[in-house]
C-alpha cells in the first residue's frame, strides 16, 4: 500500500480504533456513534496537539 | 380505605431466566478469539459482531498491507514478545497470514511502524472484544 502521508494514516487508524471502542463501549446505537466520535476525536486531536509540542519544543 | 391504598403498584419484575442452555464460556473465549465477533454473532448480538468482524480483520490487513511485521516469540526481547502476544490476539487473521508468510515487514518502509501498530492494535481491541463476550455471556451485559 503506497500511501505516505502520515495524517492519512493516523486518521485512518483513528477512524478503525474509534468504530470499534465506540461499539464497545456503548449498547445503543446513537450512543456508539457520539462514544466513537469522541475517541476519534481525541486521538486525532491529542496526536495534533502532540505535533505541535514537538514542533515548538523539539527534543 | 383511601383511594391511594386501593392503587395497585406492578410488582418488580424479577430477573427473567433464560430457557435458552447456556453457552460454554470456553466455547465463547474461542470462537470470539478465532473470528473476530464471532461470541458476540454467537450469543445474539449480531450488530456488534458485525462491525467486530469487518473493522477488525481490516485493521489486520491494512497492517499488513502497510508491511508491518507480525512479531515473533522472543522472550529475551520482552517489547517483541509483548508485541507477538498482541498480534496473536487477532485469531484466524494471524493464523492465516502466518501460514501464507505474510507479515514478514520491512523495518526501511515508510509505512512500517504504522503497520505494526494497525496489526497489534488489531489484536489488542480483539482481545477486548472477546473480554466483552464474556461479560455479555454472564449476563452482566
Amino acid at each position: 500500500m503506497n500511501i505516505q502521508s502520515h495524517l492519512l494514516l493516523m486518521t485512518l487508524f483513528a477512524c478503525a480504533v474509534s468504530v470499534v471502542g465506540g461499539t464497545l463501549a456503548k449498547d445503543d446505537l446513537r450512543q456508539q456513534v457520539r462514544a466513537g466520535a469522541a475517541i476519534f476525536g481525541t486521538l486525532v486531536g491529542g496526536a495534533i496537539l502532540v505535533g505541535w509540542i514537538l514542533y515548538l519544543f523539539p527534543i | 380505605m383511601s383511594p391511594r391504598a386501593s392503587v395497585k403498584r406492578p410488582a418488580t419484575p424479577a430477573p427473567q431466566k433464560s430457557d435458552a442452555p447456556a453457552k460454554p464460556l470456553w466455547l465463547v473465549y474461542l470462537l470470539g478469539w478465532l473470528v473476530p465477533g464471532g461470541g458476540h454473532l454467537w450469543l445474539g448480538r449480531p450488530a456488534k459482531g458485525l462491525v467486530f468482524l469487518i473493522a477488525l480483520p481490516a485493521m489486520f490487513v491494512i497492517g499488513l498491507a502497510l508491511e508491518g511485521r507480525l512479531f515473533p516469540f522472543e522472550p529475551r526481547e520482552p517489547l517483541v514478545a509483548l508485541a507477538a502476544i498482541a498480534n496473536v490476539g487477532a485469531g484466524l487473521p494471524y493464523l492465516i497470514a502466518r501460514a501464507l508468510e505474510f507479515g514478514a515487514g520491512r523495518a526501511v518502509a515508510v509505512t512500517y511502524d504504522y503497520g505494526n501498530a494497525f496489526l497489534i492494535t488489531a489484536g489488542l481491541l480483539n482481545a477486548l472484544v472477546v473480554i466483552d463476550a464474556h461479560d455479555i455471556a454472564l449476563g452482566r451485559k
